[in-house]
């Protein structure tokens, strides 16, 4: 499938992620709220998100290395990509996912 | 002007009710500290860039690792790697300290290619800490370089926020706490974390400057909340084997008293010194160029090695081989000395280091070579590891430390034509000074001769006459008969 067509609109764009919160901290209810934004906003992405909950599993965060909170740890669009913060720029999401794709 | 060096803790210090420590087992520090840091509280250390902030932290985690208490090490700077790689430069093998569960080391360092998207906090990595804290029954945790991470909040009240959660989180949970930030403390306007001096109960400074083009590092504890502290400033030094902060304490009260008489290994000088130098006495040779201070304090060190014992010889003005030349002259061999390590002989430029450095080297050494006696030629040149300050610094330390240790000292100072009044050392040092001896050279009858005299000698009758002597080629020759009276 070719993207390169400039009358292509949309490519639907496949996210997954692991979003890392503490409980309901502020920053990751906000962060919550955010990624919910998101998934309206950009409706030509299919997001996939495991929600890791610091709180409850530090294990899991300093397996993975995230030692910042909200982190969105994107694993797919390969290679892979950290946001960390409580999402509220949501453009530095947005152009992650062009909708003409890649 | 100098200032005054001296820095006495109170004796309550040591044993203030209420204030519980933990010794922090880097050297001279917990001297300075009376004791350690606060048990279960927040200690800052701050300063600017190559400090040696972060290295500080960690020889508190790996000296009680060693002692079998486990800590945690979180950075927000560095890699685990790099962290490592300086630690083994230091001698420390951090693997095998974590492999043994006494050590962790976490970097939280925010990967640079990461995006950043609106606010964050550290309340991840406070629970890990508590978590990891909690499975290795850690109780000491150094969080290095914060600020590092924090400023990407760029907004003050949050940042500020932050900090004190975490202090309240693992303060709650019994952590002793050793937080490092960069300050620059030479700057007088407020930094930016100004509030964590308010925040913290102890505050140490660590600062690195340049007098006179020789860089040097100073440390300075400003704040202890329920205890005493040395409050001058230390040097320290960064070495091979960790942190070495070189204070001046309650200890310097403890100095050995005078001994008993030792050949100065020329006969008639021990006469007119009333029998000679005194062991564990200080010892002064002043005098110009050419006065034949360096053959006297030959002659000493041959005479302690005729005896079996042993000399660290530190000199500041010409190499070994320069010395043993000039020494067969007036017939002082010194190599069978050195060949059979009764004799240590480190020639330094003064300049090439701070005075931390110089110090370091010079307590290494009697630590290792457990000398009897000490040789310093030429305090004078001890001027040059920075300024007057530096040079008297350097000895009073190492004069202190030799009359506690019970070793004698003989010093020689090159000085100027000596103008009436003039303080015996040059560099303020008359009163840790026990005996002096004036050399001089004079012209009399169309020829120099030297004369030398015994200005002072604590704790013994001398004789006050000038005596006429000469370099031999077997040794120095005093005129026994004198030339007069000391005007």
């Amino acid at each position: 499938m070719s993207n390169n067509a400039p009358t292509q609109i949309t490519t639907i764009q496949r996210c997954a992620a692991r979003l890392f919160v503490c409980g309901d901290a502020p920053n990751s209810r906000r962060a919550r709220n955010n990624l919910q934004r998101l998934r309206e906003t950009l409706d030509h992405v299919e997001f996939e998100v495991e929600v890791v909950d610091v709180d409850k599993t530090p294990q899991a965060a300093l397996d993975q290395g995230i030692f910042v909170n909200p982190a969105l740890q994107v694993i797919e669009p390969a290679p892979g990509m950290l946001i960390y913060g409580d999402l509220s720029e949501l453009t530095v999401i947005e152009e992650l996912f062009p909708k003409g794709g890649y | 002007m100098i200032t005054s060096m001296t820095n006495i803790p109170s004796d309550e210090g040591s044993g203030s009710p209420g204030i519980a420590k933990i010794s922090v087992g880097i050297r001279g520090l917990d001297e300075v500290l009376n004791g350690g840091v606060p048990k279960g509280a927040m200690t800052l250390i701050c300063g600017g860039p190559g400090t040696g902030k972060t290295m500080l932290g960690m020889e508190f985690l790996v000296r009680g690792a060693m002692a079998g208490h486990p800590g945690i090490m979180v950075t927000f700077e560095e890699t685990e790697m790099a962290l490592k790689d300086y630690a083994f430069g230091l001698g420390w093998d951090l693997a095998k300290l974590e492999s043994k569960g006494l050590l962790t080391v976490v970097s939280a360092r925010i990967p640079p290619e990461a995006l950043h998207s609106g606010d964050f906090d550290l309340r991840g990595i406070i629970n890990i800490l508590l978590q990891k804290a909690g499975s290795m029954k850690a109780e000491r945790v150094v969080v290095d370089a914060p600020d590092a991470f924090l400023r990407l909040l760029g907004d003050m009240p949050k940042e500020r926020a932050e900090l004190h959660l975490m202090q309240e989180k693992l303060q709650k949970a019994g952590m002793t706490v050793l937080i490092t930030v960069k300050m620059r403390t030479d700057r007088a306007s407020s930094s930016h974390y100004d509030f964590l001096d308010y925040m913290a109960d102890c505050v140490i400074h660590l600062d690195q400057r340049v007098q006179e083009q020789v860089s040097t590092r100073r440390l300075r504890v400003t704040k202890y909340r329920g205890s005493t502290y040395g409050r001058n400033e230390y040097p320290f030094g960064i070495t091979n084997q960790g942190t070495w902060i070189i204070p001046i304490t309650q200890a310097s009260l403890k100095h050995a008293g005078l001994g008993e008489s030792l050949s100065s290994g020329v006969n008639q000088l021990d006469e007119i010194l009333g029998g000679g130098y005194r062991r564990n006495a200080c010892t002064l040779l002043t005098g110009n160029s050419g006065t034949g201070k360096t053959t006297f304090a030959c002659s000493f060190a041959l005479s302690m090695f005729s005896q079996g014992e042993r000399v660290l010889y530190l000199d500041f003005e010409e190499s070994w081989d320069a010395l043993v030349s000039c020494m067969l002259s007036p017939g002082l061999d010194m190599r069978p000395a050195k060949d059979s390590e009764k004799l240590k002989f480190i020639s330094q430029m003064p300049e090439s280091q701070g005075i931390e450095e110089h110090l370091i080297q010079a307590f290494r050494a009697i630590e290792d070579f457990e000398p009897q006696h000490m040789i310093i030629d030429a305090i004078s040149a001890c001027r040059r590891m920075g300024s007057d300050q530096a040079a008297f610094e350097y000895l009073i330390r190492i004069i202190d430390h030799c009359k506690q240790r019970g070793i004698t000292t003989l010093l020689t100072n090159l000085t100027s034509v000596m103008a009436p009044g003039q303080e015996i050392t040059g560099i303020d040092l008359s009163s840790v000074i026990d005996t002096v001896i004036v050399l001089r050279n004079a012209e009399k009858h169309g020829h120099f001769v030297r004369d030398l005299g015994v200005l002072k000698s604590r704790g013994r009758a001398h004789s006050s006459r000038i005596y006429d002597f000469r370099i031999t080629n077997n040794g120095i020759e005093i005129n026994e008969k004198g030339v007069g009276h000391v005007e």
